[in-house]
């Protein structure tokens, strides 16, 4: 079990940041999603025993929190979103710096930098200072540094922000490459294609209350049809009658992705534009994807 | 193609329990070590400094047509170490000044605080292993040569009867140098929590050392030379407290008060380190 929160809540003074969230979580690789303030930093903080809970329990990887919080920080990596070294370091001495401070023996902590280096694709930089490092580099030793202590499980924040589409296509390829050798992959991402790539199942967070929690093909199936249709000048209008409707609708450019409720069919979406005198000029079934699935969550949540 | 490398293997060996402390400590003093300017700081105060001393010394008191007095065999004063110790509150310094006060700053500035405390170590574990760092590099300029000369001053009175009180002296002197090494030590660590800007650190250094010297010095001259001026600053201090340990001479102030400054300004520079840390919810 990698997560297991029984109730948590957490506050900032007044301000409600985790409200109530239950959740078991099995071992695999799991997406965070949620919009900006949804809680998920503080999620992430909190699973690292850097935070408390104002309320409930939790336990990581069988530690409790946040009596066994040094437990958990051994069990996991840990990859910022934002960079954190100093810049006259070599990369060598920044991943074994790393290393060490999780626990590692000093030499074998500056064998095992090396080998990790090379790994992540950065074995002939590994001599030179981090502050002349290009943006992927960064991101791949900072990747480098979360995984040198071998744990079992990584956070991965926004791992390919910043990053052109080859160097983000080699670091998705990478992560995939560490899921593989069987590490848990914990990825909060706003790139939503990234989590659909790496990640079989996704928690959603919204105004710190969990919104969602299951595998991504579940959700884009979600047993519910999907229709992309497009109007003549008349989305916003049509938009409004659907949702009266009870239809969740996402927008995407000059088309409308409409969910199906249960208690409806595709016809009926025909029906309302006659009787609303919206003239249809585009209409075909689509597929969910991950992204179109989120705005539905947000949208039915919020 | 993939970037990494496909023969890859996850470590599985055994992780320590403790001692991130002396990881933080010496990795530290490593990164320090490995400047240029730290180096040259080093070697001006191990060598330079003590090579000019001695020619001035050795100038004024063949001047004064008493360099015999040196081969004369006559007990030993402390006001050689209270010497000694003032030079070395100097060089801890400027040494400080040249590096150290980026100690607590540079995290800050480079966020290396979500490197540190995504770590299993403690808040206790980083102070004392920044702290730590501090006390070595200024070690190198206070305790290791106090305790070196130490050792040759003990070794040239061995068959002497001023034995006894040189080796009291020289413990006192190399005593006083640890002492010194974490005021100062703390008081940079201290400044340097206050702030991610290590210019501003070094500014607020130089600053917390001169203008209570320079308001010494007035109180000095208002008061024609009173000894307890010295109180004003922390070097005087630091020297008041000396010579109460190793001097006969009575001082004419409430002595007490050298202490309470020494260690009043380690604590508050303690303080500020330890408000720092407590305000770190969350860094990461």
């Amino acid at each position: 079990m990698l997560f297991d929160l029984e109730n948590v809540h957490k506050h900032y003074g007044d301000f409600h940041a985790l409200k109530g969230i239950t959740l078991k979580v099995p071992e695999g690789s799991i997406g965070l999603l949620g919009p900006n303030g949804a809680g998920k930093s503080t999620l992430i903080k909190s699973l690292l025993g850097l935070l408390s809970f104002s309320s409930g329990s939790a336990s990581v990887l069988g530690y409790r929190l946040p009596d066994e919080a040094l437990k958990v920080r051994q069990a996991i990596g840990y990859m910022p979103e934002n960079d954190c070294y100093l810049p006259y370091m070599t990369a060598v001495e920044y991943v074994s710096y790393g290393g060490e401070l999780a626990g590692m023996p000093r030499s074998e902590s500056f064998r095992r930098a090396h080998e990790v280096l090379y790994y992540v694709g950065l074995g002939e930089a590994r001599y030179r200072q981090l502050e002349g490092f290009s943006t992927g580099m960064k991101q791949r030793v900072k990747l480098a540094q979360a995984l040198v202590q071998g744990p079992r499980l990584v956070f991965l924040d926004e791992p390919t922000n910043g990053l052109d589409p080859k160097g983000r296509e080699e670091m998705l390829d990478l992560i995939n490459d560490v899921k593989a050798r069987g590490v848990n992959i914990v990825l909060s991402s706003h790139v939503l294609p990234d989590v659909e790539h790496v990640c079989d199942s996704v928690i959603m967070l919204n105004q710190g209350g969990l919104i969602h929690y299951g595998p991504i093909d579940e959700l884009k199936k979600g047993g519910k049809e999907v229709v992309e249709i497009e109007t003549k000048d008349q989305n916003d209008a049509f938009e409004k009658v659907l949702r009266q409707k009870g239809f969740s609708i996402t927008k995407d450019g000059l088309r409308l992705k409409i969910t199906v409720p249960e208690n409806s069919k595709r016809d009926d979406i025909l029906r309302l534009a006659v009787e609303n005198d919206i003239q249809v000029r585009h209409f075909m079934p689509a597929e969910l994807t991950l992204e179109s699935a989120f705005l539905g969550l947000l949208g039915e949540h919020s | 193609m993939a970037i990494h490398e496909q023969n890859y293997v996850r470590y599985d060996g055994p992780l320590r329990q403790t001692g991130a402390w002396w990881t933080i400590a010496r990795t530290s003093l490593r990164t320090y070590l490995s400047f240029l300017r730290t180096k040259l700081v080093l070697l001006g105060l191990w060598v330079i400094g003590p090579l000019v001393a001695g020619v001035l010394i050795l100038v004024e008191y063949g001047a004064r047509g008493q360099i015999a007095q040196f081969t004369e065999v006559t007990a030993p004063s402390g006001d050689y170490v209270t010497y000694f110790l003032q030079m070395q509150a100097f060089a801890l310094a400027v040494l400080f000044m040249a590096n150290g006060c980026g100690v607590i700053s540079e995290d800050l500035r480079y966020r290396t605080f979500q490197l540190f405390f995504s770590k299993p170590l403690s808040r206790l574990d980083y102070a004392l292993g920044k702290y730590l760092s501090l006390l070595l590099l200024g070690s190198l300029i206070t305790v290791l040569p106090a305790t070196l000369l130490a050792t040759l001053r003990c070794a040239f009175f061995m068959q002497s009867e001023f034995f006894a009180s040189v080796a009291k002296q020289m413990a006192i002197g190399v005593g006083m140098s640890a002492l010194i090494t974490f005021v100062m030590a703390a008081i940079v660590i201290g400044l340097s929590s206050l702030t991610s800007r290590t210019g501003y650190v070094v500014l607020s250094w130089i600053g917390v050392l001169m203008v209570p010297l320079i308001l010494s010095g007035i109180v000095g001259i208002a008061t024609d030379g009173a000894e307890w001026a010295n109180l004003w600053s922390l070097t005087g201090s630091f020297m008041v407290a000396s010579k109460s340990l190793l001097s006969e001479e009575v001082f004419d102030g409430p002595i007490w008060v050298a202490w309470a400054v020494l260690f009043g300004t380690m604590a508050l520079g303690l303080f500020g380190l330890a408000q720092r840390i407590r305000t770190l919810e969350g860094v990461a």
